[in-house]
Parts: structure tokens; sequence; C-alpha cells
């Protein structure tokens, strides 16, 4: 053995500053040479105090009987035949902690048989990760698996394990057709095989109502994502299953209600609205055909008592379908400015010389569609004037903005409206008073139109001006559930 | 009551189909307030429609030429079916029909559209008493020549 000859070989200067250990060491183990990384990684200052210590003295007991004998069966195989040979040992550390290193045994040259490569790596970042993975993995609130080749379970977490109603451990190594229900088994294992023909992150069976078997052998809809899960020594697939029930079941009961209505604007506009015409008609005809000079005035005045209600009535059934129709998102939007648009309703009230109305912007535009906002504005600065209480006062509207959105304010200095009517006032046919006009459907359209558009409308009164206050808070930034263009 | 109005000039037929025994009366009414020159033969739904216009049905009988104002909700055969099946009768597709309909629903008119109607009128937009449908009746089969 000669050190000097070691220390020529070009391989080895280009090793010394290698950001791996590398050592070389003879069949006994002893070292020989060692580059500066494996000193920091061995836990020594200097590379010389490594020379000819035995490579073991680093190890436990188990990890040296096994890199023991590594390096026999290394060196007792021909020189032509030997290959490099990884594993995992555990090098005891100074302070006490083990430090995971990864060791691959190398023949050095062709020429040298005394001599072997030992490579050190450290597994400091590996484990590290690995840990951070399984401690995400555990406590993540949502379902996941991992399975292998064959669709064993190798991995699960506890949250996934709950939701089929199982223990962690149950799982383990089961096939993954215990978590689906009979009739998807045979088409599961051909998709999973196509599957790992071509992995690809997506969403499994999308647009197929997935179910999961629990345990108790009820069947629960959930959501499936499939992503390759990189693991070096075998193919491993990562499935992420969310339990949607919660989501399934507002889905179907919005798509009863939005049936149910459907239907009942049908009935309302169709089978309500015959009857009354006919009435209407018979009433007329009652009155054509006798002669009405002999009829006493009671009579006659309930004739047009009659006429007056099925009028009414006529009127209801029509705003019935209009409330239905303003739960409709209006897809028009635009870039709007606040100022332009108060200017533009208020164009269109009519309202008396006698009323005064402030308009104070302190908003930067915003998108949206116009006519339900201007339409709503409208209707409470005509509320304002009709419900007033006096002939003459002030009406003030202000835009703000508030987080996400911007807030409307339209108020008076009337009478305000009777504690305790707040949420009244917004319900369909409830009139403000007996003696203003109107048919008490204004403000049950306009909460209608604001909350199909995402926004809402509130009254406080009294106000800051003694009447009644209406604020509409209309998103300026639209949320994804509204965006279903 | 019966109100068949039988003129010497009647110049057309006219099938009204209706279950409601008002809106019929109504129709027949406003036919003699204005003076329309038409016969009003009348069917409770489509089924029996369908017979008048082949030639089945055991007393009634319609004379060319006809229109057909039709109702869509009725019991039994229903305008649609009854519009479906007389598109598909080679003898009657070309039959002009105008809907006389409660609905105001936008894909009730567009399904009735689709089979080809000449129009569609809500009941409650052609005026009290169906006067703008008398009219419009009058003025048609006086302008129109009919297939």
């Amino acid at each position: 053995m000669s050190i000097v000859t070691v220390r020529q070989n070009p391989i080895h200067s280009a090793l010394l500053h290698a950001p791996i250990g590398a050592i070389i060491i003879d069949q006994a183990g002893v070292i020989v040479w060692a580059n500066a990384m494996s000193a920091g990684l061995l836990g020594e200052a200097e590379t010389t105090s490594l020379r000819h210590c035995v490579v073991y003295v680093w190890l436990g007991e188990k990890d040296a009987e096994t890199l023991r004998q590594m390096i026999d069966i290394h060196f007792r195989t021909p020189i032509e035949a030997r290959i490099g040979w990884s594993r995992r040992f555990d090098l005891l550390a100074s302070e006490g902690n083990a430090h995971e290193v990864e060791l691959t045994l190398a023949p050095l040259t062709q020429d040298n048989s005394e001599h072997a490569m030992l490579y050190i790596r450290s597994l400091k970042r590996v484990v590290t990760a690995e840990r951070r993975f399984a401690k995400i993995f555990e406590t993540l609130p949502i379902g996941i698996l991992i399975v292998d080749g064959q669709q064993r379970i190798v991995r699960v977490n506890k949250t996934l394990a709950c939701e089929f109603g199982y223990m962690r451990e149950e799982l383990i190594g089961r096939k993954l057709d215990i978590l689906l229900p009979k009739r998807y088994r045979d088409s599961h294992t051909s998709e999973v095989a196509n599957y790992t023909r071509e992995p690809s992150s997506r969403m499994m069976g999308s647009g197929r109502d997935l179910t999961g078997l629990h345990r108790s052998g009820q069947e629960f809809p959930i959501e499936i994502a499939l992503t390759r899960h990189e693991n070096a020594s075998q193919p491993l697939y990562m499935a992420i299953v969310s339990n949607i029930s919660y989501r399934k079941r507002a889905e179907v009961a919005t798509q009863q209600t939005n049936a149910q209505l459907e239907e009942f604007t049908y009935v309302a506009s169709h089978d309500l609205r015959s009857p009354l015409r006919g009435i209407a008609d018979l009433v007329g005809w009652i009155r054509e055909d006798i002669d009405e000079t002999t009829l006493s005035s009671e009579v006659l005045h309930n004739f047009e008592r009659i006429a007056v209600r099925i009028q009414r009535a006529e009127q209801m059934i029509d705003d019935l379908l209009k409330y239905a129709r303003v739960g409709v998102r209006d897809p028009h939007m635009e870039i709007i400015e606040p100022r332009t648009l108060i200017e533009d309703a208020l164009a269109l009230c009519t309202i008396p010389d006698s009323f005064h109305v402030e308009v104070n912007v302190e908003a930067g535009a915003l998108r949206a569609p116009p006519a339900p906002l201007a339409t709503s504005l409208r209707n409470l600065v005509s509320n304002a004037i009709k419900h007033h209480g006096d002939t003459k006062g002030v009406i003030s509207i202000r835009v703000v903005e508030d987080g996400r959105f911007t807030v409307f304010t339209v108020e008076d200095d009337g009478q305000g409206i009777p504690e305790g009517t707040e949420e009244r006032i917004f319900k369909l046919f409830h009139r403000g008073s007996t003696k203003a006009d109107g048919d008490g459907v204004g403000l049950a359209f306009t909460r209608r139109m604001i909350n199909a558009h995402g926004g809402m409308i509130n009254v406080t009164s009294p106000g800051t001006l003694g009447g009644a206050r209406f604020d509409i808070y209309w998103p300026r930034i639209l949320l994804k559930e509204f965006d279903d263009a | 009551m019966m109100l068949e109005c039988l003129s010497q000039e009647d110049v057309c037929s006219v099938l009204v189909i209706d279950d409601d025994d008002v809106a019929i009366e109504g129709v027949q009414r406003s036919f003699q307030r204005h003076k329309v020159p038409c016969t009003t033969i009348t069917a409770s739904d489509g089924r029996e429609a369908l017979e008048i216009l082949r030639g089945t049905h055991p007393e009634k009988r319609i004379k060319q030429p006809y229109i057909v104002l039709l109702d869509l909700n009725m019991p039994g055969m229903d305008g649609f079916q009854f519009l479906h099946a007389l598109r598909r009768d080679s003898e009657l597709k070309r039959t002009v029909v105008f809907v006389l309909s409660t609905s105001a629903r936008d894909q009730d008119k567009a399904r009735a559209y689709n089979e080809q109607v000449a129009g569609y009128m809500v009941k409650s937009a052609v005026g009290p008493q169906f006067a703008k449908l008398a009219k419009f009746i009058e003025k048609y089969t006086e302008t129109q020549k009919l297939p």
C-alpha cells in the first residue's frame, strides 16, 4: 500500500473538492485517502485525522457488520465484475443523534484491485423532506392514500381512514378495491392499467358520479385526484380523496329549488291566469246581458270592485313571474362610474322640486351589470319620496368602498320605517303603507336582484338623517362561485 | 249556449280548440259583436280537433277554407301534441294555426313557432273581450289567400 501513488492520481485531485464525501479504503476498511467533504460528514476537522482509521468506527455495531460484509464481498469479486453498491447507514455523530447517510462502495480504477472507493452522501435533507412530507400527509384534513403498482395501499392518512370508517392500520397492505363499490371494481382495474401506462395529474372519473364504499356498506359521493408519486424503487400513485357529500347535497337542493320555482312560475303564469280571465269575462258578459239601468248603485259598485280585484290579482301574477326572473344574473358587465350611474338613475325618477338630492361619491369605478344596479337605486329613491311622510325633504346618496364591496347608501330625513318591520319590508307583496300606492314588490325585487349578483342590502331606521337608510353592498370583485360562465 | 253565426258571406271557418268553455264563448261573442263573417266550430282538445279536420268526427264538420285558433294547455291531447300530429299529416300540414294561450312563456312561444304556427297570441293581450282578436281574424281572412 502506498499513499503516494494514490495521491498522484488525477481522479483524486478531482475528488478533493467534490460536494460528496469520497474515501479510499483498503480491504481491511482502513482509510488511505479522504476528501474534505468526507471529513466534514464524519465530524472530523481535518482529512489527515481520518487517515489510518478504520471506517467502521463511525458506525454502530450492526451497521459496521453490514459494511464489513459488503467490503468483503466487494474485494472477493474479480475486479472486472465489481460494481457500485449503495446502502443506508447511520453515522454515529458526536451529538448523539444519528446522521443518516448513503454509502456507495465502488471500484476505484480498473487496475487497482487493492483499494475501493467509498462515497458518503448525507441524507439529512432527504430525511427532513421525507419527515416533512409524512407530517403533512398525516395532518392534512383531506383524505390521501398511496398505492403501489398492484393497487395495494402502502400509505394512508387518518382523515381518509376515518372517512371510510377504518383504522389506518387496517388499510395498509389491502387492495384499493375495499374502498370502492363492487360495481366499479372491474372497470377500475382496467382504468388503473391505462393510467399507469400514461400517468398524469388529473381528476378521476370527472363528470361521473363517483362514490366511495364506507365500511358500513353505505356509499358516499367522493372526488378523487390522481397523481404519480415520485419514488426511487417502484412506481407509486397518490390519490387525494374528498368527501363531497355536503356539496352534493347543496347541489341537489339547488337543482330541486330551481325546478320547483320553474314549475311554480309556470303554474302561476298559466293555470292561475286562466280562471281569472274566465271570471273577468263572465262578469263582463253578465253586465252585457242584463239591463244595467235596472241595477242598484250597490250592485254596480260591486261590479267595479270585482274588476279592480281581478286586475290586482293579474298584476300580482305578473309580479310573481318578474320576481322569479330577476333572480337570474345579468351577464352584461360594464365598467361603471358610480356618479354617472346615479345621475342616470335619478334622471328616470320623478323627483318633486321640493325634494333635495345630495350625491357624494368616494369610490372608484367598478365592473358590474349596470341594469340591476340602476334599477335598485331607482327603487330606493322613489321609495324614499313615496314613504317620506312629508311633501318636502332631503335624500342623500353616498358611495364608498368597503373591502370587496362598493357600498351605495340611500337615506332620507323622512318618517323612517316602523320598528320591527326591517325584515318584512323586503317580502314580496308587503306594502309599506296603505296610503302610498304601489303593490309592495319594489323592495322584494331590489333584494332579489342584488342577492342574485352576489350583493346584499340592509336597512337601518332611523339613519343619520332621521329617516330610513338603505345600504347596497355590491361586489367590486366577483367571487368565483358567481362566475359560472 | 252555441252561437253559430251563419251568414251568406261567410268567408272562412274558424276551428277554436280550447278546453275552457268561457274562452270559447269569449271568442264567439267577440266575433258576433264585431260581425266577423266566420263560422266557428269548437273542439275541446287536440284529438277532437283532428277528427273534425280529417272528417271523421260523428257530428261536427268543417268546410274549406279554414283557420285554427289553438289553446296550448289542455287535458287530453294538448296544443303541442296537436301541432305535432298536424304537421306530420300530409293532408293537413299546410293548415294555418294561430296559438291563443294564457302562457306568455318564451319556451312555449319558441316551441309553437317551431311547429310553424302563423302567430302566437296571449289571451290577456288581445284586449278586453277578445276585441283585438276579432278584428285581427276579420282582417286576416279578408286579405290572406288561404291554402
